[in-house]
């Protein structure tokens, strides 16, 4: 559970350093201005941009050792093999999270920083979701759900419906991740409509008037069609998905009893998103606000836990579900009709 | 007349028409109104500067009579330019860092041809080359008050330069082909000095409005006595 509330953390502090635009405020990698990363002086790192980039990567460190405590103590718990197979996972995942985000510095040069970058972002909404999942299945709740005699025998399709509708959640993110690491603030200017109509303009002059038009203080590169057309998806996808979840909601409340765990997940869940549509709009209307489009992402961020755990809570409580009965023998379909 | 005055007197004649060489000056103005400036407010101290302080984007500056502030005027091709090469000056310009802004926020330099890089604030400042495309990107710290750096771009091409430390400080440096090349001044003036008479494609580009495309071209003709042009840049609202 620590290691999940201390991932949550650095995912923040990670959506501040996109959203502020500070990621390359300390140029260099893995030492920073040439220090070792953890000796670097308090007035080197105490100001803008490098506070925020320097602070992401003592918290990666940090999120590192407990994850590496994790790993190592599942492994040495008497605890099923899937679980230490988890923790081994996450182990390697955040060592992988830490040198996709070196590569994102080192890289930048040579123009592969918003890759990178993005590829930084998916794997950090994988690990955070990867550790809630272990930090659920260590539960005793967890031990308790696995009672044959606990099993509820329910409509069991949300086995099938909720990681597909996490899958699709992830898909949002990285588009999401795709727009924030552009740098070019925000594509659209205006919600509900888009450059005051249903689908904007997107020929090179409208792009140009567009781009013309974007005077701030912040360097953002310019916009092109193609990122007008990606936050296009992300709305749509938006209320793709607050649908789905609704109906995901609906299910699960008519299939189960008032304040069984699905039922509770699920309505996280549908509050979760209805909060992350409403985030969407209000980094529009406040013109891409730091802190409210890093609130953005971490409800992303939640809404894809959320989902990764209602999906392991539906396998672990619901039925497999069973396919109809192929009438095998003459006496199969004898005993049928009678 | 001795034997080598001639020979001078000869080599002279055949480079004449090269040697003539006048100004190619004019206007950039703006059609149209720009959206006000963005500012950023700053505390008294912050940045070394001891007064409050605000500052201001620079995308549209608009000086006297529409003229726009910060566009490169630069010599495509043409006679005295196709076929030629430059070789760098050198003398080095400087982008300095002061007071969290960088100074000045246009410049060029031939490619090649070194510039240098000033902290003149007691903050640190990263120095971030963005944007560029056929160069090898630049980023480095500058911790130190008085610090300097030099940088040189050996092909042609607009760079950013940006501070991620304080994300509002910003520059653009040209980098160009050949040496005829100006900025314009307060009032949207540039004189691009020494250009042999001829027939010159002539660009203007202004780094807000025409981003990736080329900007504006045109045939100038350059005679002994130089040229005069002006340019117009439109705001197109959207």
């Amino acid at each position: 559970m620590a290691t999940a509330v201390s991932t949550l953390f650095l995912v923040c502090i990670g959506g501040m350093v996109t959203s502020k635009g500070v990621g390359m405020s300390v140029p260099d990698w893995p030492n920073s201005y040439g220090y070792n990363m953890f000796l670097l002086p308090w007035d080197k790192w105490s100001q803008g941009g490098v506070f925020w980039e320097h602070s992401h990567r003592l918290k990666g460190a940090f999120v590192g050792l407990l994850t590496m405590g994790l790993a190592i103590s599942l492994w040495f718990s008497r605890v099923p093999d899937v679980l230490r197979k988890l923790g081994l996972v996450a182990f390697f995942g955040v060592v992988l999270q830490g040198i996709l985000g070196g590569f994102r510095v080192v890289f930048d040069k040579h123009g592969w920083g918003a890759e990178f970058g993005v590829i930084h972002a998916a794997v950090a909404q994988l690990f955070f979701s990867l550790v809630c999942v272990i930090a659920l299945m260590t539960t005793r709740r967890w031990q308790l759900w696995g009672d044959a005699g606990s099993r509820p025998s329910k409509d069991s399709s949300l086995r099938r419906w909720a990681p597909v509708l996490t899958i699709v959640i992830f898909m949002q993110l990285i588009i999401g991740a795709s727009m924030r690491h552009q740098h070019a603030g925000l594509a659209i200017p205006d919600f509900p409509l888009a450059y005051g109509n249903i689908w904007p303009d997107t020929s090179s002059a409208a792009v140009a008037g567009y781009n013309q038009a974007r005077v701030s203080m912040i360097s953002y590169n310019d916009i092109t069609a193609g990122q007008i057309i990606l936050q296009m998806v992300h709305r749509l996808m938006a209320y793709t998905i607050a649908a789905l979840v609704t109906v995901c909601w609906w299910r699960t409340r008519k299939t189960h009893a008032s304040g069984s765990p699905l039922r509770r997940f699920a309505n996280t869940w549908l509050a979760l998103i209805l909060v992350q549509v409403t985030l969407g709009a209000v980094t529009i209307w406040t013109k891409k606000a730091a802190d409210v489009a890093t609130a953005h992402m971490a409800v992303g961020a939640l809404s894809l836990m959320t989902g990764a755990l209602f999906s392991v809570a539906a396998f672990r409580l619901l039925p497999v579900p069973q396919s109809p009965r192929i009438p095998s023998s003459s006496a199969d379909v004898a005993a049928r009709t009678a | 007349m001795n034997k080598s005055s001639t020979v001078l007197s000869l080599a002279l004649i055949a480079a004449a028409p090269s040697l003539i060489a006048a100004d190619l000056t004019g206007k950039v103005t703006l059609k149209g109104t720009p959206p006000a400036a963005a500012q950023q407010p700053m505390k008294e101290n912050m940045c070394g500067n001891p007064e409050a302080y605000v500052i201001k984007s620079r995308q549209f500056v608009v000086g006297k009579d529409s003229g726009l502030a910060g566009v490169f005027v630069y010599l495509k091709s043409g006679t005295g330019v196709d076929g030629k090469k430059f070789a760098p000056p050198a003398e080095k310009p400087l982008l300095d860092q002061i007071h969290c802004e960088y100074q000045p926020y246009t410049f060029g330099v031939l490619a090649g041809q070194g510039f240098t890089v000033k902290n003149s604030d007691p903050v640190l400042h990263n120095v971030n080359s963005t944007r560029a495309k056929k160069n090898t990107g630049k980023n480095f710290g500058m911790p130190t008050k008085g610090q300097m750096n030099d940088l040189m771009f050996p092909n042609p091409e607009f760079i950013q330069f940006r501070c991620d430390v304080h994300p509002w400080m910003l520059a653009w440096v040209g980098v160009f082909e050949n040496s005829f090349f100006a900025t314009t001044d307060a009032d949207g003036n540039f004189s691009v000095k020494n250009v042999p008479a001829g027939k010159y494609q002539v660009v203007v580009y202004h780094p807000k409005t025409h981003g990736v495309n080329e900007g504006i071209v045109k045939e100038v003709t350059v005679g002994d006595a130089g040229a005069k042009e002006s340019f117009e840049i439109e705001y197109k609202a959207p």
